[in-house]
C-alpha cells in the first residue's frame, strides 16, 4: 500500500505498540483529531484519542480483549476532538507476534445522526399513541357517564389519569353565576382562580395560560363549563398536548348538553312517579298494607312500576302491581295510566278476569302500556276470600299465620295487549284466615343476573318465612333488603304487603247486662278461632267481663236504654307477635264517679289480667285491654 | 247460677254449694242472703268447685260471707280447686291464702270445731 492511500483512506488507521503507543497514524485520523502527526508518533497512546468513557473501556475491556483474542470488532466508541465528540467504529488487530496492533477506524457520525432521528420518531409516536389512547379513554369515560356530576367526575378522573395533568379543577357555569367551581384533583377546589367567563367564552381551543392549561367547555349553544390543568414537574413526563385537550373539551362540552336535558327529563319522570305512588291506603282496620318502592340502581331512569290499593266496591279492597315495558319519561306516565285504568275499570261485579280483558282493549290505545304486566287481586274484607289474576306477572306469595309461605300458581296468563291474549284469562282463589299476609311484587325483587327466576322464587319463600314474626312494615323492609343485598344495578323494585286482620267481635249489651253471659261465651269462642290458648282466653273474657260490668254501672248508670259496646280485634304488636286489643265504651265518665270497693277489684282483676290497659275520657269512657294473643312459652 | 245451702251436718258445719257462673248480673242479689245462709252454723264452707265463671262480684259475695261470719264467729273457708275459675280470681285479690282450700274434706277439716 502506497503512503498515499495510507493517508488517504476514508478511515482512521494506526499501527499501535503492544502497550498501546501510536506508532504510526494516517491522515485521515490525525484530521478527526486535529492533531500534528509529530505530537502523536511514539508519543500518545491510543486511548489519549478517546473521549473519557472510551478511556475507561479501553483499559478494562478492549486491552484485555487485544491481549486475550487478539483482536475486537466493530466497537462504538468516541474520539475527542477539538469540535466535539465524534462517533467511531474501531476494529483492531495485533499482529502474530504480539508486538504491534493494527487499527482501523470508522467514522461513524451519519450513522449516530440517523440512529438518533430514528429513536427521536420512535418516541414521538409512542407519545402520539398515548395521546390517541387517552382521548379514546376520555371519550368512553364521557359517554358512559350519567347526569352532570358524572361528566364532571369522569372529565376529572381523566384529566390526572390518560391526559396526564398533575391536578386539575373544573368550573360548571352556572345560570346567572357564571363559572363555579365544581370539582378537583390534586389540589383544593377553590385553589385555581376562576378564569373570567367572557375570556372562556372566546375560547375555541385549549391554550397555555400562567404555566397551566386552559380548556374551554363549549356546548352546542352556550359554555358549559371551564377546565384548568396543571402540567407534572417531572421532566420525563410528556407535556400537556393541547390538541388532545381542545378535542376532549370538545367531547366534554357535548357529554355536559346531554347530561342536562337528561337531568331534566330524568327529574320530571321522578316527580311523576313519585307522585303516582303516594297512595294513601283506604282506611278500614280489616287489613293493613305495607309498601316499598326501591328505584333502581346506577340509572337515573324511573321505570314503570307501580303498586296501588283502592276500594273496589264496598268492603273490596282491590290490590294492583305493575310493571310497564322500558324506562324513562314514557314508561312513567304510561305506568300512570295503566295504573288509573285499573282503578276507572275495577268494580265489584266484574272481577280480575273481566278487568285484565279490558285493561287489554285499553293497551290496545296506549301503545307505551302494551305488553306491560300486573298482579290484580281482589279481598273480601268481610270474609278474606281472594280472586286473583297475573297478566305475564309473577305468582303471589301467601304467607299464612300458620304455616310456610306458599306461591299462589293460578290465574295466569300472557302480558297486556299480547299478541295471543285468551279470549277468558283464568283467574285463581285462595281464602284468607286472620293474621295471613299476602305478598304482591315486581320482578326485580326476584330477578337477578346471577340466579334465575326459579331460584329467585325460592329464596324469596325462604326470605319470607324469616320476616314471619316482624311487623307489616318491618317484614317488607327486611325481605327487600335481604332480596337486595348485593345485587348491583338492579331493575326497580315495587313491593306491596296485604294483612288480612278479619273481622273483629263487636257487640251492644244492654245496660241491665242480662245478655253478658252469652257476649262471653261468644267472645270466648272468637279467641278460640284466632288461636288463643285456654288461659290467654279465660283471662281476656274475665277482663273484658269486668269492664263490661264497670261500663254498665257507672256509664249506663244501670239505665236499660242505655248501652255497653264491646269490640275485639286482633292486631300486631311492633316486635311482630300478635295480641288482642279489647274496646268497651259507654257514655258515661266512671273515672270521675267515686270509686267503691268493688270497682276498685275490678280493676285491680282486670290490670292483673292483661299485659295493658288504658282509660280514655271522651263522649263517655272507653277502656282498652291488650294482651298477647298467646302466652308466651319459656 | 244455683247457691244451695246443704242440710246442716251433725257437727253444725253449713255447706254452701255454688255452681254455673257467679258474676254481676247475679252475685248482687244473692248479698241480701248471707245473714240467712250462715245463721247458727258453727262453721261455713263455701264450695266453690262447679262455679265456671267467677268476677269481683264473686269476690264480694265471699267477702261478705266472710265478715258475716267473723260477726257469728263461725269459722269460713272456700273450696276453690287450683286452676278452677274462682281460684284465680282469689289469687288475683290476695284472699286465696286466707279462704281458700283445694278440696271440700280440708275445708270442712278447717272450720268443725275442736272436739
Amino acid at each position: 500500500m502506497s503512503t498515499d492511500k495510507w493517508d488517504d483512506a476514508p478511515c482512521g488507521l494506526l499501527t499501535l505498540a503492544a502497550d498501546g503507543i501510536v506508532l504510526d497514524a494516517n491522515r485521515t485520523i490525525l484530521q478527526w483529531v486535529a492533531r500534528r502527526r509529530e505530537d502523536v508518533l511514539g508519543l500518545l497512546h491510543l486511548p489519549d484519542l478517546l473521549s473519557v468513557g472510551g478511556r475507561i473501556y479501553w483499559e478494562t475491556h478492549l486491552s484485555l480483549l487485544l491481549r486475550v483474542d487478539g483482536r475486537f470488532d466493530e466497537v462504538s466508541l468516541e474520539l475527542d476532538t477539538p469540535y466535539g465528540r465524534l462517533p467511531v467504529v474501531v476494529t483492531a488487530a495485533a499482529s502474530e507476534s504480539g508486538e504491534s496492533v493494527e487499527v482501523a477506524v470508522f467514522s461513524a457520525w451519519e450513522r449516530s445522526r440517523y440512529e438518533r432521528e430514528l429513536q427521536a420518531a420512535r418516541r414521538v409516536a409512542e407519545r402520539s399513541a398515548t395521546q390517541t389512547r387517552a382521548l379514546q379513554h376520555a371519550t368512553a369515560a364521557l359517554s358512559g357517564a350519567v347526569g352532570v356530576e358524572a361528566v364532571a367526575t369522569a372529565l376529572l378522573d381523566a384529566a390526572v389519569g390518560p391526559l396526564g395533568a398533575a391536578a386539575v379543577t373544573i368550573w360548571l357555569a352556572e345560570p346567572g353565576e357564571g363559572l363555579v367551581a365544581s370539582g378537583s384533583r390534586g389540589e383544593p377546589v377553590d385553589g385555581v382562580p376562576v378564569p373570567p367567563g367572557r375570556d372562556v367564552v372566546a375560547l375555541r381551543a385549549a391554550v397555555e395560560h400562567e404555566g397551566r392549561v386552559l380548556v374551554p367547555l363549549h356546548g352546542h349553544v352556550a359554555l358549559q363549563g371551564a377546565l384548568s390543568l396543571a402540567p407534572r414537574d417531572d421532566p420525563a413526563a410528556d407535556p400537556l398536548d393541547l390538541e388532545i385537550l381542545t378535542a376532549v373539551g370538545q367531547q366534554a362540552g357535548l357529554a355536559l348538553d346531554r347530561a342536562q336535558l337528561y337531568e331534566q327529563s330524568a327529574s320530571v319522570a321522578h316527580e311523576l312517579q313519585q307522585s303516582l305512588l303516594d297512595v294513601e291506603p283506604p282506611d278500614d282496620p280489616r287489613f293493613a298494607v305495607a309498601t316499598a318502592y326501591r328505584p333502581g340502581v346506577e340509572m337515573l331512569e324511573v321505570g314503570g312500576d307501580w303498586f296501588d290499593m283502592f276500594l273496589a266496591g264496598e268492603g273490596v279492597l282491590a290490590l294492583s302491581v305493575g310493571d310497564v315495558v322500558g324506562r324513562g319519561l314514557g314508561a312513567a306516565s304510561a305506568m300512570g295510566q295503566l295504573r288509573s285504568a285499573v282503578r276507572a275499570v275495577a268494580e265489584p261485579e266484574l272481577g280480575p278476569t273481566r278487568l285484565l280483558s279490558r285493561l287489554d282493549r285499553f293497551v290496545e290505545q296506549v301503545e307505551a302500556a302494551s305488553m306491560a304486566t300486573l298482579a290484580y287481586a281482589e279481598l273480601e274484607l268481610a270474609t278474606g276470600e281472594v280472586r286473583y289474576a297475573c297478566a305475564g306477572h309473577p305468582p303471589p306469595l301467601l304467607l299464612p299465620a300458620h304455616g310456610e309461605p306458599r306461591l299462589l300458581w293460578d290465574g295466569r296468563s300472557t302480558p297486556l295487549g299480547a299478541f295471543s291474549v285468551p279470549s277468558q284469562r283464568p283467574e285463581g282463589r285462595v281464602r284468607l284466615h286472620e293474621g295471613d299476609r299476602l305478598l304482591l311484587y315486581t320482578d326485580g325483587l326476584v330477578e337477578r343476573r346471577d340466579r334465575g327466576i326459579d331460584d329467585g322464587l325460592t329464596v324469596l319463600r325462604d326470605a319470607a318465612a324469616g320476616c314471619h314474626d316482624l311487623s307489616l312494615d318491618k317484614a317488607v323492609e327486611r325481605l327487600t333488603r335481604t332480596m337486595l343485598e348485593g345485587e348491583l344495578g338492579r331493575d326497580d323494585v315495587c313491593v306491596l304487603l296485604v294483612s288480612w286482620r278479619g273481622t273483629p267481635f263487636e257487640r251492644y249489651l244492654p245496660a241491665d247486662l242480662r245478655t253478658l253471659s252469652s257476649v262471653r261465651r261468644a267472645l270466648g269462642g272468637w279467641l278460640a278461632n284466632r288461636g288463643s290458648d285456654d288461659e290467654t282466653r279465660r283471662d281476656v273474657v274475665l277482663a273484658a267481663s269486668e269492664a263490661m260490668a264497670n261500663a254498665a254501672e257507672h256509664g249506663a248508670g244501670g239505665r236499660p236504654d242505655e248501652q255497653v259496646y264491646v269490640r275485639a280485634g286482633v292486631a300486631r304488636r311492633d316486635d311482630g307477635s300478635r295480641e288482642v286489643v279489647v274496646t268497651v265504651r259507654d257514655r258515661g265518665r266512671w273515672r270521675a264517679a267515686r270509686p267503691s270497693i268493688e270497682r276498685g277489684r275490678g280493676l285491680r282483676i282486670i290490670e292483673a289480667l292483661v299485659d295493658d290497659v288504658l282509660v280514655k275520657d271522651d263522649e263517655g269512657t272507653t277502656i282498652v285491654l291488650r294482651r298477647a294473643l298467646r302466652r308466651e312459652m319459656t | 247460677m244455683t247457691l244451695q245451702p246443704l242440710p246442716d251436718r251433725q257437727d253444725g258445719v253449713r255447706l254452701l254449694c255454688a255452681s254455673g257462673e257467679l258474676d254481676v248480673v247475679v252475685a248482687p242479689s244473692l248479698l241480701p242472703d248471707v245473714p240467712t245462709l250462715v245463721q247458727s252454723a258453727s262453721g261455713v264452707v263455701l264450695d266453690l268447685s262447679d262455679v265456671t265463671f267467677f268476677d269481683s262480684s264473686g269476690v264480694r259475695l265471699v267477702d261478705r260471707l266472710a265478715r258475716e261470719c267473723g260477726r257469728t264467729q263461725a269459722p269460713f273457708r272456700v273450696v276453690a280447686p287450683p286452676g278452677s275459675a274462682s281460684r284465680r280470681v282469689l289469687e288475683l285479690v290476695g284472699l286465696a291464702g286466707e279462704l281458700a282450700l283445694d278440696d271440700l274434706d280440708a275445708a270442712i277439716r278447717s272450720v268443725q270445731p275442736p272436739a
